[in-house]
């Protein structure tokens, strides 16, 4: 495979005519001034802007940037360590024992009907049974349902559940 | 005036002068004057690597202008592994490319104009003599299918055709700019002449 091979002599003048197409007269005189100047505009730029301002009081944020535009290693690392912290926070999300979801939840969630039972002022006062009481259990709303049961626990010692009333009349 | 004569060259030896080195180093601290001179430098080979890629003077003027500025903002970076003219070549190929991937099925010539020294080439003389096949051409016909043929080609089978046989770089300065071995330059090399030979047999002298 000699790249030399006198078959590509001709292709090789032909090549040539391309070194004869030359930009319009002067056109080289005033390119290094328009480089020089839209450098100059856009060091101006970066120093008034807010960039500006960032990297002045973070030196090192602009080498790390200049680091990831002109090495593709750093730009490929950084996006793998990305991916990475994203795919251990799914997991860890995902995962049913994790200390999150623990948190989140209420530390324990009673029975309506075992609570009553088991506070004595349920012994003393009649209370509504479960279905009336729990009005909530039968309703979409989650949180109000998930709550109901701490803020029963919180009035432990008041019985809160409704009495019935006789207002039968006394003769009026 | 002749764009980027090709100049028998290596790495270990630029054309630049011994005081490129304090220019980089000069511009590297800010001095703008000492940039501007390296851009006066390399101005023609780097607008000429552009302009043979894209076949449009106006992509090419702006992607000459932002290689620069990009190679100004990038200098603190430049340590020095490669000489300063390799470097900056990357930056202007790398650039291009990128251009050309965005721009694929918006391909639009817009071709400089021939200087006088053409007619009088003797090379080109040759080809548009009385045996070559397709006798009516005349160089502008040649200029534009020489160019779509060009355009053809993938960017990498271009840039080799466009470094080498247009801008008269070494194989090993090829390697160097396009980060590959220099099996590679020449094995593209061969497959893009096969190629641009066969797509401009019609223009091309029998040998």
């Amino acid at each position: 495979m000699n790249e030399n091979q006198p078959n590509f002599e001709s292709l090789r003048r032909l090549l040539a005519l391309k070194r004869h197409e030359t930009p319009p007269p002067g056109y080289f005189n005033n390119f290094s001034s328009q480089v020089m100047a839209r450098i100059r505009a856009g060091e101006t730029e970066m120093a008034d802007g807010w960039s500006g301002r960032l990297f002045a009081s973070m030196p090192w944020l602009r080498s790390a940037l200049q680091a990831v535009e002109t090495r593709p290693v750093f730009a490929g690392g950084f996006a793998t360590a990305l991916c990475a912290l994203l795919l251990f926070g799914a997991v860890i999300a995902q995962r049913p024992d994790s200390a999150s979801t623990a948190f989140l939840q209420p530390a324990a969630t009673p029975d309506a009907t075992s609570f009553a039972s088991a506070t004595p002022a349920a012994q003393t006062a009649p209370v509504l049974p479960a279905n009336q009481f729990m009005v909530a259990d039968n309703s979409t709303n989650a949180m109000f349902s998930s709550f109901q049961p701490v803020a029963a626990a919180s009035f432990g010692q008041i019985p809160v559940g409704a009495q019935f009333v006789n207002y039968s009349g006394s003769g009026n | 005036m002749i764009m980027a004569e090709p100049v028998a060259r290596n790495d270990s030896e630029p054309s630049a002068p011994a005081d490129e080195n304090v220019l980089v180093r000069r511009a590297r601290e800010g001095d703008l004057e000492a940039y501007d001179e390296l851009v006066q430098r390399y101005q023609e080979r780097i607008y000429a690597t552009v302009y043979h890629m894209t076949s449009n003077h106006e992509d090419a003027n702006d992607l000459a202008q932002e290689s620069f500025i990009k190679a100004f903002q990038a200098l603190k970076s430049f340590k020095g592994g490669s000489s300063f003219y390799t470097w900056l070549y990357r930056i202007a190929v790398n650039k291009t490319i990128n251009f050309l991937k965005q721009r694929k099925n918006r391909i639009h010539m817009s071709l400089n104009d021939l200087d006088f020294n053409a007619e009088h080439d003797p090379d080109l003389v040759a080809l548009i003599s009385d045996k070559t096949p397709r006798r009516d051409a005349d160089l502008t016909e040649l200029q534009e299918k020489l160019n779509a043929a060009l355009l053809k080609l993938s960017e990498p089978h271009r840039l080799v055709v466009v470094l080498h046989d247009v801008q008269g770089l070494s194989h090993d300065e090829i390697a160097k700019v396009m980060n590959c071995n220099i099996g590679t330059v020449r094995s593209r090399l061969f497959y893009a002449r096969q190629q641009l030979q066969a797509w401009l047999s019609d223009y091309l002298k029998p040998t």
